[in-house]
């Protein structure tokens, strides 16, 4: 990302934050609806993360990508709301009622396929903490310590959320295999 | 066997955003504008402080009392957690079928195993037997809950 424009963006030139806005957005709602799975409570991260963005932009010293940086707001931001139990009540509900809104609205590249749908349904069937330790640590690559550390919780919480993960992922991609008995 | 995640890192990663810069601008500005008074503020938050009490204490377990037909509700908490295990045992695994439901019961099933995380810390630490035993009997608490919304999933699947 142009020098220049973070400089105006840091100015407070509108046009400068509104460009940063066009490029930023779409990655930073793709995680972040991804990582909370509801979608009105995406959409109040979002908002959160990107004002964050704009607030701390001072501090950013471009040691890594713009777009790396805010991820690490969103991230930041999503791990604060899932441990609040008033927030993850807030989610559960939220889920309870209507798990479709987990689903994306819209792609904007490259555009819906059915195997990564396929996929973010498999999300979307797991539980918010669940979830966001199967991100953190099969996409953004955390080890089980800086997992355990970020939801202040112990090495083994980490471990028995990601193998019971798994254990639902399996259940989900190969109901027929993993599936021994229905009930009657 | 693991189920393939490496699809995970595929995903596409950007999606519309909800809104425009436009939108974001005047949501930032009504946020950075509502200043609630003091007064206020300390009432909303001393009110955000008891939900949040109840929702620990609590949990996010449903309240199902027509189906508490497992196990007896009396007794030592390890003892009514017991039964109440061994009946969940004795049930077939749990079928995705509605993901309402099953977002009740793995949510519980976290808990129940956020817990057991958490005794096993305590052991360690060798706690006063008061505490071990306030945390039991909320993970008791848990299993009869998770019981419940079990056998409520197994009547309705009954009754299809």
């Amino acid at each position: 990302m142009a020098e220049g424009l973070i400089a105006g963006a840091r100015a407070g030139d509108a046009g400068a934050h509104a460009q940063i806005y066009e490029l930023l957005a779409p990655g930073l709602f793709a995680l972040i609806r991804r990582l909370v799975g509801v979608r009105a409570v995406a959409e109040d991260l979002f908002q959160d993360t990107m004002m964050t963005v704009f607030e701390q932009l001072d501090r950013y010293r471009g040691e890594a990508p713009l777009g790396a940086w805010a991820g690490q707001i969103a991230l930041s931001r999503s791990l604060m709301f899932l441990r609040s139990p008033w927030h993850r009540a807030r989610l559960s509900f939220g889920s309870l009622a209507d798990a479709e809104t987990m689903l994306p609205a819209s792609y904007s590249l490259p555009g819906p396929n059915p195997e990564a749908l396929d996929i973010e349904r498999a999300l979307s069937s797991l539980t918010p903490t669940a979830r966001m330790v199967v991100w953190l640590y099969e996409v953004e690559g955390w080890s089980h310590e800086e997992i355990a550390r970020s939801f202040g919780r112990t090495v083994s919480f980490s471990k028995s959320q990601l193998a019971r993960a798994h254990q639902r992922l399996r259940l989900w991609f190969e109901p027929e295999t993993s599936q021994t008995c229905n009930p009657t | 066997m693991q189920p393939d995640l490496k699809r995970l890192r595929e995903l596409p990663d950007a999606e519309a955003p909800p809104y425009g810069y436009g939108e974001f601008s005047r949501r930032y500005a009504r946020r950075r504008s509502r200043q609630a008074p003091a007064p206020l503020r300390l009432m909303a938050v001393a009110l955000a402080v008891v939900v949040a009490g109840w929702v620990m204490k609590h949990g996010l377990a449903p309240v199902m009392t027509d189906v508490a037909a497992v196990g007896p509700a009396q007794g030592a908490p390890m003892a009514v957690s017991g039964n109440a295990e061994r009946w969940l045992n004795a049930q077939p695994r749990s079928a995705i079928v509605r993901v309402p439901t099953q977002m009740a019961v793995t949510e519980l099933e976290d808990q129940i195993a956020a817990m057991d995380d958490q005794l096993n810390a305590m052991r360690l630490a060798q706690p006063p037997a008061q505490q071990l035993a306030v945390l039991q009997q909320d993970r008791a608490q848990l299993v009869e809950s998770l019981a419940q919304v079990r056998y409520a999933q197994i009547l309705v699947a009954g009754a299809q």
